[in-house]
């Protein structure tokens, strides 16, 4: 799994690339509440380039979401496909999302 | 010096300057024979973790320095010479002065100078080795608190449950009503591994297992697990859960589900893949679940499984679709891929 993390005005990017396991999730993890606790509130997460995300993906996303939502921001995902998009529709997460 | 029944002394003599070698070894190590344990060599850490001299460790055996029953130390003993790596395991042991210390021992059967041995190398454990121990306890006990095989006039049900590291976020569990012909069950995985997601499952079974008294459709028992467990899951992390409900008298399958996406349903030779979408439990405590119900005859099966099994291709039992093929492409598929998740299930054969 690759991140590659961009700033445009109270916007945080984030576009990530490959696959995301267990291992990979808990450092996506880390990445975002590093930047939550930066003060960073708004997300837009790009799956555009994942392929595999598993439950643990999911779940950083989850917690990602709860933590922007009680500080006024949010996540917003953007350009999930295949597999991915259809994991989305499939949980019902798109309910807990905006989707992109 | 002398020699022993097998000359393994002489040996000692002629190769003594080996043995000394051993002594260089930081871990302690002990030689001994394979028929009845007793000592051929210890190294001088041994000697020193022990607290016995190069002559008094003549005498002993693996017996005398285990704290532990002799069939148990004979069982440990047997499992080594299976494995060609060695075995490890965690024991106690009894230095000179009684006192008694827990170790980790690897065992390894060898062939020592034409003669086969076990080499052991013994290390005081770790914190982290007891707390390994510990996970291994905990592993055994949610094993144990898992219903195992099932068999009566109405199904056969094969329970598959794989832990990534000793104790599972992925559980099931099921319960059978004689009177009403009913097989009220639940397939659940906790988002993340080890042993907050395993506490995490103990939550969810003791929800499963408060549905049971609730005389609402399989839907509304899973929202109300659901509305229940929100307060236990902060921080993102959520649960997918399957609940089904076999009616055997009308021979009907009623099924919800949150998070477990799909499950696999043979009947005369066909795989079909039932798709259940529905949100995880633990991120809106308001959420309602769509439920379904299909009809089954007896000779059908259904295999409902958590995540872990995703890679699995229902078809690798190739022409022979059966339940036993299927169960057995589910074992192996466990054995021979890498785990990157817990994976548990439930595979059940309608009669």
């Amino acid at each position: 799994m690759k991140t590659e993390v961009n700033f445009k005005e109270d916007q945080v990017y984030v576009a990530v690339e490959g696959s995301i396991f267990v291992e990979d999730a808990a450092i996506l993890r880390e990445q975002l509440i590093n930047l939550i606790e930066k003060k960073h509130i708004k997300f837009v997460i790009n799956l555009a380039k994942v392929d595999f995300i598993d439950s643990s993906g999911l779940g950083v996303l989850v917690g990602i979401q709860k933590r922007a939502l009680e500080r006024g921001g949010g996540v917003i995902i953007a350009g999930a496909t295949g597999v991915v998009k259809e994991l989305f529709q499939v949980s019902r997460l798109y309910k807990a999302f905006e989707m992109q | 010096m002398k020699s022993d029944k097998n000359g393994l002394l002489d040996d000692r003599c002629d190769y003594c300057q080996r043995f000394e070698l051993l002594d260089m070894i930081t871990d302690a190590l002990l030689l001994t024979h394979v028929s009845d344990g007793t000592v051929i060599f210890m190294n001088q850490q041994a000697r020193e973790l022990y607290g016995y001299s190069t002559e008094e460790s003549k005498v002993l055996s693996i017996f005398s320095l285990s704290h532990t029953s002799q069939s148990t130390v004979v069982e440990q003993m047997k499992i080594a010479k299976q494995y060609a790596k060695g075995y490890s395991f965690i024991t106690r042991h009894v230095k000179k002065d009684g006192m008694i210390i827990k170790v980790q021992v690897n065992m390894k059967y060898i062939l020592f100078h034409g003669n086969k041995i076990f080499a052991i190398v013994i290390r005081e454990a770790t914190q982290e080795d007891k707390l390994r121990e510990e996970f291994e306890l905990a592993g055994n006990v949610q094993r144990r608190l898992l219903p195992p095989n099932m068999e009566n006039q109405y199904a056969s049900i094969r329970t598959l449950y794989h832990p990534r590291n000793y104790v599972s976020g992925d559980v099931y569990d099921f319960v059978f009503d004689e009177a009403e012909k009913l097989l009220y069950g639940t397939v659940m995985d906790v988002m993340g591994h080890g042993l907050a997601a395993a506490s995490h499952t103990n939550i969810l079974k003791y929800l499963f297992y408060q549905t049971l008294e609730k005389s609402m459709p399989v839907s509304e028992k899973l929202s109300w697990i659901n509305s229940q467990m929100t307060s236990f899951f902060s921080d993102g992390n959520f649960a997918a859960v399957f609940l089904f409900e076999f009616d055997f008298k009308s021979k009907t399958l009623t099924y919800a589900s949150g998070g477990i996406h799909r499950f696999t349903y043979v009947y005369e030779n066909n795989v079909e893949i039932i798709k259940c979408p529905g949100l995880f439990l633990g991120i809106k405590s308001k959420e309602t679940f769509e439920q379904n119900t299909i009809s089954f005859q007896a000779g059908d099966s259904f295999f409902f499984l958590t995540d872990g099994f995703d890679q699995w291709n229902p078809q690798a039992a190739g022409q022979n679709i059966n339940f036993n093929s299927m169960h057995e492409t589910l074992k192996t598929y466990t054995a021979t891929t890498p785990c990157k998740d817990d994976a548990s299930g439930l595979c059940i054969l309608t009669h």
